[in-house]
């Protein structure tokens, strides 16, 4: 859906993206990374806003800035800004967002009245889109960005500020969106979104990519972690645990071990040999947000590289 | 969006289209060219001049002050009264004054309205983080300086020849195709009208383009929709204080006219009135008008790069201005 090669973009001192080799599958993909990451900019790399200072972008198949217009035309993109065009009604708004994109008057208008029921803003058309609610304004910016039937649609924050009827809402509409074949690349902080509606995640670190891969990996990590729930004496676990040489926890009837991702059979002789019931076992999965910081701690470019060096003097 | 279409056509009225809500759904039908999306997005600029009921009310204006011209000319080509009937052997000189003051007062309501209604456009759109809407479709920066500018001229042409246009045609009708005392013989003469129409059009569109380019380039500099205005006719009312200024200092007969922006917006007419008005004498009025002429060339000129470069690296997003 999108490629970028060896991309590097600085502005004057700051280096906002450092040699990215990155490929954005179809289907929904989470971009995450702490403020500062480089999501932005990587967003404006995609959108043709910016041009590389090295490396090249391709998205939809095509290379940018070169194709910027045909690319434009094919790509939906809801900014994290409140950004509306001024003096506008709804309806206007995303007519002109149409229309914008290439479709006919005729096409426009009848495509914006679907983006706007489909939105839920259907009673709220022909109001100024300045009158909307905070809710209102991201459905609208969200209809704006589909209206013309994207096939890569890019969100900036779509949940950004609103309640949790309005956020559930919202993440519906996305999935729905996505189920339908469109590529969604969705930025966001709050982590349970990217879980709800995203099958593969980026996390950006310092401008590099620090993870790319599934859902399910960035919360399993490397497997590192398990947790067994057990019938009986936790402590008589943890104990021959440690007798083997492995560190582990004590949570009420569960012994969660630090062990490597082929342990399995090892430990499952341990609790043999404790002499425990085994009512649960397997790999502990972290929630989206101990995942993130562990990634962040891990996969942190600049730590890597500081490991790989001084593995290098030693 | 792939629910059930209905086209019916309700009787007695236009037709029209239901929607169903439904799902969503890729759109399958044509993209529109290029060229088709420059003129759709000048259109949509156009209209954004008149959208609201203070352009509608600023329009009448115009049409006013032809409207007052023309009835002076109607009393005073129709009442023989002493001290107001125009004097057969004058009618000419006369017109081309008259038309030339209209102009003064148009292009002077002219930049009123390009104050408040072109130079916020840009710093509004930047403001409101509307141009990364556009940026971020395919909408080329030159396009859109470009659609911008061109409904600024569209609507400023049409208000300032509409009312010149009925000034003339009541001025044709009052005093004919030759006016007395008109000092070009023969077929010149009866060239005279088409002459005066020509130059006010010209006059008019060269005066409507500068104004537009720099009064758009005042909101991108200040980026703020609340502070163009007053940017932009600091400049028109600085350049006329200037100027008297200068005349004081100078004489009011000296170039130091050409200082003033507002008067030099009609120096193509009076450039182009003396083959008709050898009265008017190739005198300080020339001067000054040639010389405003540069003034605004070289004002238009700063504008266009301004504009360049503020589209070169434009502030993308809300209240990134």
């Amino acid at each position: 859906m999108a490629a970028l090669r060896g991309v590097t973009k600085t502005y004057d001192e700051l280096i906002a993206l450092r040699d990215v080799e990155l490929d954005l599958p179809k289907g929904a993909v989470g971009l995450l990374g702490p403020n500062g990451a480089g999501k932005s900019t990587l967003f404006r790399l995609l959108l043709g806003l910016e041009i590389p200072d090295s490396g090249t972008v391709d998205v939809l198949g095509r290379a940018m800035p070169d194709h910027t217009l045909d690319v434009l035309a094919r790509v939906g993109y809801m900014p994290e800004d409140d950004s509306l065009f001024p003096g506008l009604n709804g309806i206007e708004q995303v007519v002109h967002a149409a229309q914008l994109s290439g479709l006919s008057a005729t096409d426009a208008r009848s495509r914006a009245h679907q983006a706007l029921d489909l939105c839920g803003l259907a009673d709220a058309r022909y109001r100024l889109g300045a009158s909307y609610s905070l809710g209102m304004r991201q459905r609208l910016r969200l209809a704006m960005a589909m209206a013309h039937g994207p096939e890569l649609l890019i969100l900036d924050e779509p949940t950004a500020g609103l309640d949790p009827e309005g956020r559930q809402q919202m993440l519906d509409l996305v999935a729905e969106i996505a189920a339908a074949g469109v590529a969604v690349v969705l930025s966001t902080h709050v982590l349970p979104d990217v879980e709800a509606v995203c099958d593969h995640v980026v996390l950006l670190s310092r401008g590099q990519v620090g993870y790319n891969g599934t859902v399910a990996g960035f919360k399993s990590g490397t497997g590192s972690r398990w947790k067994i729930r057990v019938v009986g004496d936790a402590q008589n676990l943890a104990s021959a645990v440690r007798a083997a040489g492995l560190e582990c926890e004590v949570e009420g009837r569960s012994v969660v071990v630090s062990a490597p991702a082929d342990a399995a059979a090892m430990l499952w002789s341990l609790c043999v040999g404790a002499g425990v019931g085994v009512r649960a076992f397997g790999p502990l999965e972290e929630d989206m947000g101990s995942a993130f910081v562990r990634h962040l701690r891990i996969d942190d470019p600049l730590r890597r590289q500081a490991g790989a060096q001084r593995q290098g003097a030693m | 969006m792939n629910g059930a279409t209905l086209n019916t056509r309700p009787p007695g009225q236009k037709g029209a289209v239901v929607f169903e809500p439904g799902g969503y759904a890729r759109h399958a039908g044509a993209r529109v060219a290029e060229s088709q999306r420059l003129r759709m997005l000048l259109l949509v600029f156009a209209r954004d001049q008149w959208r609201t009921t203070k352009s509608k009310i600023f329009a009448v204006f115009f049409v006013l002050s032809a409207l007052v011209m023309a009835a002076v000319a109607i009393v005073r080509a129709k009442f023989d009264v002493q001290g107001l009937a125009v004097p057969v052997a004058d009618q000419a000189k006369w017109v081309a004054t008259l038309l030339h003051y209209h102009g003064l007062i148009t292009t002077g309501l002219l930049l009123v309205g390009l104050a408040t209604q072109v130079a916020p456009q840009i710093a509004r759109d930047a403001h409101e983080g509307a141009l990364l809407l556009y940026f971020s479709r395919p909408v080329l920066r030159p396009h859109y300086l470009f659609a911008r500018w061109g409904a600024a001229c569209l609507s400023g042409l049409g208000q300032i020849l509409a009312p010149a246009v009925l000034l003339i045609v009541v001025l044709l009708s009052q005093y004919g195709l030759q006016p007395g005392g008109c000092p070009l013989p023969g077929a010149a003469g009866a060239l005279w009208w088409l002459a005066l129409l020509v130059g006010q059009a010209l006059s008019a569109a060269a005066a409507v383009a500068m104004a537009s380019l720099v009064a758009l380039a005042a909101g991108a500099i200040v980026r703020n929709p609340s502070s163009a205005p007053l940017a932009f006719g600091g400049v028109i009312l600085g350049s006329t204080a200037a100027s008297w200024v200068a005349q004081a200092a100078w004489g009011r007969e000296s170039a130091a006219r050409a200082l003033d922006l507002h008067h030099a917006m009609s120096a193509a007419w009076v450039l182009l009135s003396f083959p008709i008005d050898p009265a008017r004498p190739p005198n300080t009025h020339a001067v000054a008008a040639a010389g405003g002429l540069v003034l605004w060339i070289a004002l238009t000129a700063g504008a266009w790069w301004s504009l360049q470069r503020f589209l070169a690296n434009p502030p993308l997003g809300k209240g990134r201005s």
